[in-house]
């Protein structure tokens, strides 16, 4: 039992010094950072690089990856997060995203993608207390947590650039008006969290002993986690949350085995943000505005498509892409259309509602999984399936997220994305009725009235129908009384409750429409696949449908489906240069949202609405 | 209104072209060699992502084996060339790179994925397609019920754990075990479970381990706490070199059966490993004549031991190329020789081998017991 504690205390003092960094990043520009993962890895593979192939000593490679690393978070800050400040917070959080992608993908390049011993500079198992060893490592580190939080707390409290920083997290535009150079501040703060994420990465490489370029995207979600349990924002809620998620972990992990983690670390997030949204230590709420709403409606007007140039674009797609395009460029098309009629139903959620679900995997899930269960398992026909995958999904979805409506912004885009993870883990662990990690191999094609889709094309045209019905029926819904009391809570939440609309149901019932069609669209992708397992839902494909959304127009459907063809093909186009493949598309990603970051089919306002 | 139409207008063809590109993306990149000196197999494997390791040292293999085969004169004349693609051994990308090579008329067999789901996602591709789809690292039994064209090389989880079983058997009564929680290690655990019972062996604690876990310690501790006489471990190298390190960091100092037989395993866990008793096709140390031609060949090449992942992938091409000498350098051909050829031979597979024809899996392969010691694998000879 002593043990589990050392282990626990030790691996939360880790999660810490990660936590740190992104709870001050968001405290200072209300971006969640998802490039301080990959931050943290490039890290680790420095400080292996001047240590273990140029004999550095520990001191000089700790000041050199502090150094390096805080360059590159300037980097992020200058090239990503800035140039957005003006747009949908959501949009740095994907610029974030793709700087990550490239961040870590260009390490794996330079310096190879294996797993590699980490020099032992410290001792690592030198002191025993009970049955379980620590060492120098670990005591260093932990003073460095301590030393760290103390110094960043004086900083803060008592130094000139501290009392900016705080100032600026309170209201970036009175810092402004009272002479404080916002964008530099942002830049230290970038700079302070991306140091501290490198020198966590030296001292977890130290601790774990091999170190990964790719090792970032968990640490750097767990980090994340760690960051909101303690209180998004406070500096030693991050520390408390770190330590609190490391006990939490090893004692669970004690208990019910290793398989369980991600249900552990990412049920307890649910489980804070249901029962304590503002965390630990910051008192709810925490954040007053909601910084991932309402501002997608000002920034820009949507290009008006009439049902004609839709129809002619289904023609076009229907008829003339499978007689022009090979085989293969047809299977890239099956992909775009699963993925558009996703997100297509998402718009009512995050353009209309304009309330952000980030987790959507979860449904998809739900939805793949149901179709192919009932067809395999219980020899149900495709039609049936399908459609009780759309209800599968929007039912256990909506039970999922019913505690989650009276929360604000930030808060339910988090708690989507940690029950979209806790979803699909759930599903891994039911093991008797879904196969857990074997996966379900032979789901068959489609099948309607006795006719087979067994090609690709086959397959694109019976997605377009889907698709079709899809786009109908939110186009519709948007169009109708329902679309406009959904937009009025979009538009401004407050004014829409005060006009007597039952802001929380209606959110619900958004929500509940996109998982249906979600669940639809899962259903296909495993009929396309023919094999699933819970990896497929994983936390990059929830990521790609927000980013289809954010890139077409939160609230335009077509511009959805534009969005679809564009990130799904580009990947695949890309494979002409594979090993630049990841990295190039990340750039594209970068650009894509830096100059349109108001969505592909969305006019820039002429006047520019300063939110 | 002219500046309304206008603004339509463009929407109009800013979707059909975005539609028409889409669509044609892959035209360009699908020019098929014709001119017929070179034949290509197809390669579906992981260049990014956790995976990259692997496709890394399957490209160390199939370079070596490839430029011998070109320099003995390649398939009767014909030069014999790669086409990669990334997969990032992830099943929603194996499936358009499988349609894609099914529709390159110069590829005439393929050859990957790394993982058995990410190869028998892409099954069906190739059974209709009917282009061979030699997954030489899918050890899941599943993977060759794809179809007659999904073969595999792969010595099956069974043999693995039947084998496994008797060199725990000869060193503890009673053992810990830590899985990977994916397809591959679950399988792996069900058939040691199966064994071990047969062979008298308690399992006192197991815990599957997530394969994107960093720290262990907590299930090694309750491993530790069961008082195991040994401690087995079903996965990969780099997660088993984490567990080995973990389990001395908390004290257990012990047998221990886990691993990987590749130098970066060895590399990774160190000292901590040194004892560590693993299932292998092939010892650098092995003194037959042919294998201490291709280690040599492979340190000069490489300036590093060859391990397992070299030799599977270094095989996989010299048994296509031999299958197609035998069958003709086409599709066709390659399935006829795989069918027929009876003398097969590679470096971790034996001198001398043929497909059973209902399983499409060589018959009678068996790994060898692996010991590490001075920081190198060695056969300890048992049988």
């Amino acid at each position: 039992m002593f043990d589990t504690l050392i282990a626990g205390l030790v691996h939360g003092n880790a999660y810490a010094l990660i936590a740190v960094g992104i709870t001050l990043i968001f405290g200072v520009t209300n971006v969640i950072n998802f490039a301080h993962g990959a931050i943290f890895a490039f890290g680790s593979v420095l400080g292996w690089w001047l240590i273990a192939q140029h004999g550095a000593p520990l001191w000089a490679a700790i000041i050199v990856v502090v150094g390096v690393t805080a360059l590159v978070g300037v980097g992020i800050d200058v090239l990503a997060v800035r140039p957005l400040r003006r747009a949908p917070a959501i949009s740095a959080l994907l610029a974030t995203v793709a700087a990550g992608l490239i961040i870590e993908n260009v390490v794996a390049l330079i310096f190879g993608p294996e797993t590699r011993p980490f020099p032992e500079v410290l001792s690592t198992n030198n002191f025993r207390v009970g049955g379980v060893r620590f060492g120098t490592s670990d005591v260093v580190m932990f003073a460095i947590t301590i030393s760290v939080m103390v110094g960043l707390w004086a900083f803060l409290r008592f130094g000139r650039y501290g009392l900016a920083i705080r100032a600026t997290a309170q209201d970036p535009d009175a810092a402004a008006q009272m002479g404080i150079s916002v964008g530099r501040i942002q830049s230290l703060a970038f700079a302070i969290a991306s140091g501290l994420g490198g020198l966590a990465g030296i001292f977890v490489g130290l601790y774990n002993s091999n170190i990964s370029p790719t090792s970032g995207s968990i640490v750097g979600m767990t980090g994340f986690v760690a960051a909101t349990i303690g209180g998004l924002g406070s500096i030693p809620g991050a520390v408390l949350g770190g330590i609190v998620l490391g006990l939490v972990e090893a004692f669970g992990i004690y208990t019910f085995g290793d398989g369980y983690r991600d249900l552990i670390t990412f049920g307890l997030l649910v489980v804070f943000l249901v029962l304590r949204p503002g965390g630990l230590l910051a008192r709810p709420p925490a954040i007053e505005s909601e910084p991932l709403t309402g501002t997608f409606l000002g920034s820009g007007r949507l290009l008006r498509v009439r049902w004609w140039h839709a129809l002619i674009a289904f023609a076009i797609a229907g008829l003339v892409i499978p007689a022009v395009s090979n085989d293969y460029g047809i299977s890239v098309g099956t992909q775009i259309l699963a993925y558009a009629i996703i997100a297509v139903s998402m718009t009512l959620v995050a353009g209309s509602a304009g309330q952000l679900a980030i987790g959507q995997a979860g449904p998809i899930a739900i939805g793949a999984y149901t179709s192919a269960v009932l067809t395999v398992s219980h020899g149900w026909a495709f039609l049936p399936a399908i459609i009780a995958a759309g209800i599968v999904a929007a039912v256990v979805s909506s039970v999922l997220a019913a505690p989650l409506w009276r929360l604000g912004g930030h808060y339910v885009a988090i708690a989507t994305l940690g029950i979209g993870i806790v979803t699909v883990a759930l599903i891994r662990n039911w093991e008797s009725v879904t196969r857990g990690s074997y996966g379900i191999f032979g789901i068959p094609p489609p099948e309607l009235f006795g006719f087979e889709f067994v090609t690709h094309t086959q397959i694109f045209q019976l997605e377009l129908v889907v698709l079709a019905i899809t786009l109908a029926v939110i186009l519709g819904m948007q169009r109708s009384r329902l679309g406009t009391a959904i937009r009025a809570i979009g538009a401004d939440e407050v004014a829409a409750r005060s006009a007597g609309v039952p802001v929380r149901d209606y959110k619900a019932l958004a929500f509940a429409i996109a998982a249906f069609f979600s669940g639809i669209g899962g259903s296909l992708l495993a009929h396309q696949y023919s094999y699933i397992d819970p990896t497929v839902f994983n936390l990059p494909m929830s990521l790609l449908v927000v980013t289809i959304l954010v890139l077409g127009g939160t609230a335009s459907p077509y511009g959805a489906v534009l969005g679809a063809v564009v990130l799904i093909g580009a990947p695949e186009a890309l494979r002409l240069a594979p090993e630049l493949r990841i990295v190039l598309y990340g750039l594209v990603l970068l650009l894509v949202v830096r100059f349109r970051p108001q969505g592909i089919l969305v006019r820039r306002e002429r006047v520019r609405v300063t939110a | 209104m002219s500046k309304q139409w206008s603004r339509s207008l463009r929407v109009v063809v800013g979707i059909a072209s975005a539609a028409v590109v889409a669509g044609s993306l892959s035209a360009c990149g699908n020019s098929s060699d014709s001119n017929g000196d070179t034949v290509y197999f197809g390669v579906s494997g992981p260049k990014s992502g956790a995976s990259a390791e692997y496709g890394r040292l399957w490209q160390q293999g199939f370079d070596l084996a490839i430029d011998q085969v070109n320099a003995a004169g390649g398939i009767n004349g014909k030069k014999v060339a790669l086409k990669w693609e990334d997969s990032q051994s992830d099943p929603k990308q194996t499936v358009p790179i499988a349609t894609k090579f099914v529709g390159d008329n110069s590829i005439i067999a393929e050859l990957g994925d790394f993982s058995s789901p990410a190869s028998i996602a892409a099954s069906p591709v190739y059974n209709r397609g009917k282009l061979v789809q030699y997954g030489f690292t899918n050890s899941s039994t599943e993977f060759t019920k794809g179809g007659e064209y999904s073969w595999s090389p792969s010595i099956t989880l069974d043999t693995f754990q039947d084998r496994n079983t008797q060199w725990v058997q000869s060193k503890a009564k009673k053992v810990s075990v830590v899985y990977l929680e994916t397809d591959w290690g679950k399988e792996a655990f069900k058939y040691f479970q199966q064994f071990a019972q047969q062979r008298g062996i308690e399992i006192a604690y197991s815990s599957s381990i997530l394969p994107d876990s960093q720290d262990f310690r907590p299930v090694l501790i309750k491993g530790r706490d069961a008082n195991p006489d040994a401690f087995v471990h079903l996965g990969y190298g780099p997660d088993g070199a984490l567990v080995v390190k973990q389990l001395r960091d908390v004290g257990y100092n012990g047998q221990f059966f886990g691993g990987q037989n590749t130098p970066q395993f060895i590399q990774l866990a160190g000292a901590a490993a040194e004892g560590d008793i693993v299932n292998g096709v092939f010892s650098p140390s092995d003194t037959n004549p042919k294998v201490q031609d291709f280690v040599t060949k492979f340190r000069a090449k490489y300036n590093t031991d060859p391990g397992d992942f070299n030799v599977y992938a270094y095989d996989a091409i010299n048994v296509l190329v031999q299958a197609a000498k035998s069958g003709g350098a086409t599709r066709e051909g390659v399935l006829k020789g795989l069918r027929e050829v009876k003398n097969f031979s590679g470096i971790g597979l034996g001198d001398s081998f043929a497909f059973n024809q209902q399983t499409r899996r060589p018959d009678g392969v068996k790994p060898i017991e692996l010991l590490l010691k001075n920081g190198a694998f060695v056969p300890t000879g048992s049988k």
